[in-house]
């Protein structure tokens, strides 16, 4: 190989390092247009590519799980501005209430606001929790508003399965997602919280 | 910020989180319309990326199916050559009593449904695995799609348009729990309004004293929402009577399977009746009866 060649790799190899942090999404990067870029991305795969692996079978919620770990690490103004657009992007795609996920992520926002300085978010558990019960309250709180209009929630073996599928596999791309805060936020290097 | 500063914002924090549900369910819980500049920058954001992932899994799709239809293709030619002789004799026949129908239908004053302006459409996103299903088509403002206009399939009635950007416009199904419509029994002329119910069904209200049978068609009513009369809208597959010995719930198994959709009909509701009403009531009116519920619903 030429010495030509070994530079120009070299180079190529440099930038893709510099892509890299880009190309592997993580919830709240510390800059405002990357994150509501990637809620636009979270947003279409939510919506586009997830319902087509699992065949519309069940719903795989990635906004959710994304939403709490922003919810977890951002400050609260940015906490709640990301929080409305991901609500508007749910809402504006579906034939949802105005407002049902506004109010349901502004609710998550509010309490993890008021409880996370009192977890230990380097540790896996307090994360499985956090996003097993946001999933929760956001299905419950879907379910309650649709039963509303049909007049009777569904508690049938099917419909219930299919909210189980939707609560583990939201509470496993979220931990997942979680992975990454751990590993990269402050606190893991300065042993804080 | 001094203490007492942040204990009210701590206050007012905790209040709005009580409040903001029962603020939520005060609302009159319509979806969103197009009206707001940052919705519309929202909704377009995603349009292009839903645009490409359908071509690209569309393409594959088309490929694949392509190559397993070749090698069944040789069977089927032969057996669609023997039915062809048939279908062209029915054809013939059918020619003729479309255009007896389109006689009768002059006759007696009728506008014919090939009238109404129609527009197809792609199907480009599924939004049907949470309770309140939608799909997104590929025509919108641009090509004179307006919320509350009619959408159907070969098969039947799909939904209704309830939101409009400019290349494209989302489309309430049936079967979301929101929707409600006006239906006919094809066999006894009863008429109920049909609420989209469970995914993948529809229920029905009537009297009890209703003669309904498993198997009935439902069709569309014309009387309110746009729908032209007499398109298909489903079957009735179960029927429940309710404990108050007044009143039988009737399931509806809608005749468009919305999952499979491909492509759609956008009626483009030319109605005078409604446009008189619109112009009267105001644009406001036409978004609220594309979420209305009856009384009690």
């Amino acid at each position: 190989m030429s010495t030509r060649t070994a530079e120009s790799m070299m180079r190529l190899r440099g930038n893709l390092a510099a892509l890299g942090p880009y190309l592997l999404p993580r919830p709240y990067t510390h800059r405002l247009w990357l994150d509501l870029l990637y809620l636009l991305v979270i947003g279409a795969l939510h919506h586009t590519v997830v319902p087509s692996f699992t065949r519309h079978l069940f719903a795989v919620d990635l906004m959710t799980p994304w939403i709490v770990a922003t919810f977890v690490v951002a400050t609260l103004p940015r906490a709640i501005l990301l929080g409305a657009v991901a609500a508007l992007i749910l809402e504006t795609h579906s034939a949802a209430p105005a407002g049902l996920y506004l109010c349901a992520y502004w609710v998550i926002a509010v309490v993890l606001h008021l409880s996370r300085s009192t977890l230990s978010w380097r540790h896996v558990f307090p994360w499985l929790v956090t996003l097993a019960a946001s999933e929760l309250w956001v299905m419950v709180f879907e379910s309650f508003v649709s039963g509303v209009n049909e007049g009777g929630v569904r508690f049938d073996a099917v419909h219930l399965a299919k909210q189980g599928l939707r609560l583990t596999t939201s509470t496993a791309v979220g931990l997942m997602m979680a992975r990454r805060v751990i590993r990269d936020e402050p606190w893991h290097a300065k042993g804080e919280r | 910020m001094s203490d007492r500063y942040k204990r009210l914002a701590l206050v007012a924090l905790i209040v709005s989180a009580i409040l903001s549900p029962f603020i939520f369910f005060s609302s009159d819980r319509k979806s969103w319309t197009s009206s707001n500049p940052a919705l519309i920058v929202l909704q377009d954001a995603l349009y292009p990326f839903e645009r490409a992932w359908t071509g690209l899994t569309g393409g594959t799709s088309h490929l694949w199916r392509r190559y397993v239809d070749v090698s069944e293709a040789a069977d089927e030619n032969q057996k669609l050559r023997s039915q062809l002789a048939g279908m062209q004799s029915r054809i013939m026949d059918y020619e003729e009593q479309v255009l007896e129908n389109d006689r009768l239908r002059r006759l007696l004053g009728f506008k014919s449904r090939s009238e109404k302006r129609l527009i197809a459409a792609e199907v480009v996103g599924h939004n049907d695995d949470s309770p309140f299903q939608s799909i997104r088509i590929t025509r919108g403002l641009d090509d004179g799609v307006k919320p509350g206009m009619p959408v159907v399939a070969a098969d039947g009635i799909v939904g209704k348009v309830i939101r409009s950007g400019a290349h494209f416009a989302d489309v309430q199904l049936l079967v979301d729990s929101d929707f409600r419509i006006d239906v006919l029994l094809q066999r006894t002329r009863v008429r109920g309004v049909l609420s989209g119910a469970e995914r993948t069904q529809c229920s029905l209200s009537l009297n009890k004293r209703v003669e309904i049978r498993i198997g009935d068609t439902l069709i569309t009513s014309g009387i309110v929402g746009g729908f032209p009369k007499g398109l298909p809208v489903g079957r009735v597959m179960r029927i429940t009577y309710e404990s108050d010995n007044a009143a039988q719930t009737i399931a509806v198994e809608p005749w468009i399977d919305h999952r499979r959709l491909e492509e759609v009909m956008v009626i483009f509701n030319e109605d005078k009746e409604l446009a008189k009403i619109v112009e009267t009531a105001g644009p406001e009116w036409l978004n609220q009866t594309t979420t209305a519920k009856p009384e009690g619903g």
